[in-house]
């Protein structure tokens, strides 16, 4: 029982970290994109859209 | 792209993923939001002709859409945790019972009334998440707290937030106030009434309501009337704050009548019996409250006073976008997108209340040294997942617009109708728009030209069906997600918006409905 306590406050902690993660993520990777898309920088923008994506998905998993 | 009934349900395939995913399998917001973003992505880049680079380009726009929301979400719950730290909350949920003992009057007096007042001031859920928890003080549920809260100011929501809707239904239609106001001001003071009824129904049930029903009848009307000369004398921007002031001190008197001062029956709830009378008369209810004091004052003059907002408006936060456009010929105008203004921005004034109510609170003694840490935590927590959700469906309604989605649903809907039907389907074109941006400023800026231009094909009266449309997206927008995140962050349910927002749609409808009706009746005199 207490394992199991200890195992859903350890997630429930890395879900946190994740959520908060993939926010910084949603909210700086779009002016990473606007940047890389307004000065043609390919490498910035498939960096920046991967990153979004990114933080998506994480939303789409851990809820 | 042609107008097909597969086209229109493939663009009504996103918002029905939202539904279904919150609705049927109880998702959170920003997981339903995340999976509906890449169903709608998908279906701009396959069937619509969006390419990478617009998908881009509106998740961008929808970043500056969501940082102008998140900043007065962010220091909303900043002053809302500073306040109830201090107290505040807990003061007002046990002053009101000595108000009047009538659980219905407190429910109206919180969950219609102050709603609505500070949905006059601020707006995006805000409202819902300060008022929600003082019901659960007063002893309502958590879910029937946040429903009550969030149908009771959906009557307030156009002429709320200092007018901003209905000055983007002026701006986009390029029609005066004067001629667009009456009509939009009647349909949403009708609209107080339900409003005002639902809130007394889920507060204390059919009996609650039968002995409320005078003071609804009353209050509704005062409200209403109000609004409706505030809004016809050019003073929109103050047309919700105004009818909720006067709605106020209307109920106070109303509460003095031995009607309900002699209903003293009711329970008190926990908190307030196990309060310590002591403990809470060294706080000075005065400085306890200041908070929203400094709100209410702070608002008016940034607002109000030309020179001071200008002043406060000059650092502004934008980026220029091109034009954009998808292979099946849906053109995006290039321009700006949102702009935030820094120091001038509801959220600014926020937090200039949050730093002042701070210090009044920490000179006062009502808040330890090591208060402030545990505040940012609390903020923290309540804000992050709220954030998620509400940047998810801001991302969802904007690849919807820039792919031409939005637009196809409301022409399918627009031009399945003739005269005599369109204008009771008006004011749910409104709150289609509000449902999936969760604002009936962005529901006014999408679909209002188009409601215009249907307006003056079937000859119908465009000021009506404007007014259907702003008062359509008033109503619709209580219901929207984005909105409903917002209102769970304060109250712990966090995980149960999908519940919340059942319940919200159930009886959110029903002023819809009626203002639907009265738009169709309006029609035929």
């Amino acid at each position: 029982m207490v394992k199991k306590l200890k195992t859903q406050l350890c997630m429930d902690k890395y879900r946190t970290r994740l959520r908060t993660g993939a926010l910084v993520l949603e909210i700086l990777a779009p002016f990473g994109l606007f940047l890389g898309l307004s000065s043609a920088n390919n490498l910035l923008s498939v960096l920046s859209g991967v990153l979004i994506l990114t933080g998506l998905i994480l939303m789409a998993v851990i809820g | 792209m042609p107008l097909t009934l597969l086209n229109w349900l493939l663009a009504l395939t996103p918002v029905l993923a939202v539904i279904v995913l919150m609705l049927v399998f109880k998702w959170g917001g920003s997981r339903a939001g995340a999976v509906s973003w890449m169903i709608a992505a998908g279906i701009a880049i396959l069937f619509f002709g969006a390419g990478l680079e617009l998908i881009a380009y509106a998740q961008v726009k929808a970043i500056l859409l969501s940082l102008d929301v998140l900043y007065i979400i962010w220091a909303g719950l900043l002053l809302f945790h500073i306040a109830n730290e201090a107290g505040a909350i807990q003061m007002i949920g046990e002053r009101l019972p000595k108000l009047t003992g009538d659980r219905v009057m407190q429910a109206l007096l919180i969950g219609w009334l102050l709603v609505s007042f500070l949905q006059g001031m601020g707006g995006f859920g805000v409202p819902v998440a300060i008022c929600a928890p003082i019901l659960i003080g007063l002893g309502f549920g958590p879910i029937q707290s946040v429903v009550m809260a969030a149908i009771g100011h959906g009557w307030a929501v156009n002429f709320g937030s200092l007018a901003t809707s209905f000055q983007s239904l002026m701006a986009v239609t390029g029609l005066p106030g004067e001629l667009l106001a009456p009509a939009a001001a009647l349909l949403l003071g009708v609209a107080a009434f339900p409003c005002g009824a639902i809130v007394a129904y889920l507060g204390c049930g059919w009996k609650g309501l039968k002995r409320a029903l005078p003071a609804v009848i009353i209050l509704s009307a005062v409200m209403g009337g109000v609004q409706y000369l505030l809004a016809t004398n050019g003073v929109w921007t103050l047309g919700a704050t105004g009818a909720a002031i006067a709605g106020l001190l209307v109920a106070v008197f109303l509460m003095r009548l031995p009607w309900f001062k002699s209903r003293q029956g009711d329970a008190l709830t926990n908190d307030q019996a196990s309060a310590e009378p002591g403990k809470e008369k060294a706080k000075s209810f005065l400085v306890t409250v200041s908070a929203y004091i400094i709100l209410v004052v702070l608002a008016f003059l940034i607002n109000l006073i030309p020179g001071l907002k200008a002043f406060l408006s000059q650092v502004k936060l934008t980026l220029q976008f091109p034009a954009l456009n998808t292979s099946s010929g849906w053109i995006t105008e290039a321009g700006t997108g949102r702009m935030i203004s820094i120091f001038g921005h509801p959220g600014a004034i926020l937090l200039y209340t949050s730093i002042i109510a701070y210090l009044i609170y920490w000179r006062a003694g009502y808040l330890s040294p090591k208060a402030f840490g545990g505040i940012l935590k609390k903020v923290g927590r309540g804000a992050v997942n709220s954030s998620l959700g509400i940047i998810a469906m801001i991302g969802l309604a904007s690849v919807m617009m820039h792919s031409g989605m939005t637009n196809m649903l409301a022409r399918g809907l627009s031009e399945s109708f003739n005269q005599s039907a369109y204008p009771a389907i008006a004011p749910f074109v409104g709150a289609l728009g509000a449902f999936i941006t969760g604002s009936n400023n962005s529901s006014n800026v999408l679909f209002a030209v188009m409601q215009q231009e249907t307006a003056a094909l079937l000859n119908l009266s465009i000021p009506l069906i404007l007014a259907a449309q702003t008062a359509g997206g008033s109503l619709g927008s209580i219901m929207s997600p984005a909105k409903i995140i917002v209102g769970c962050s304060t109250v712990g349910l966090s995980e149960q918006e999908g519940i919340v927002m059942r319940r919200v749609l159930l009886y959110g409808i029903i002023p819809l409905v009626i203002v639907a009706m009265l738009t169709t009746l309006l029609n035929l005199v």
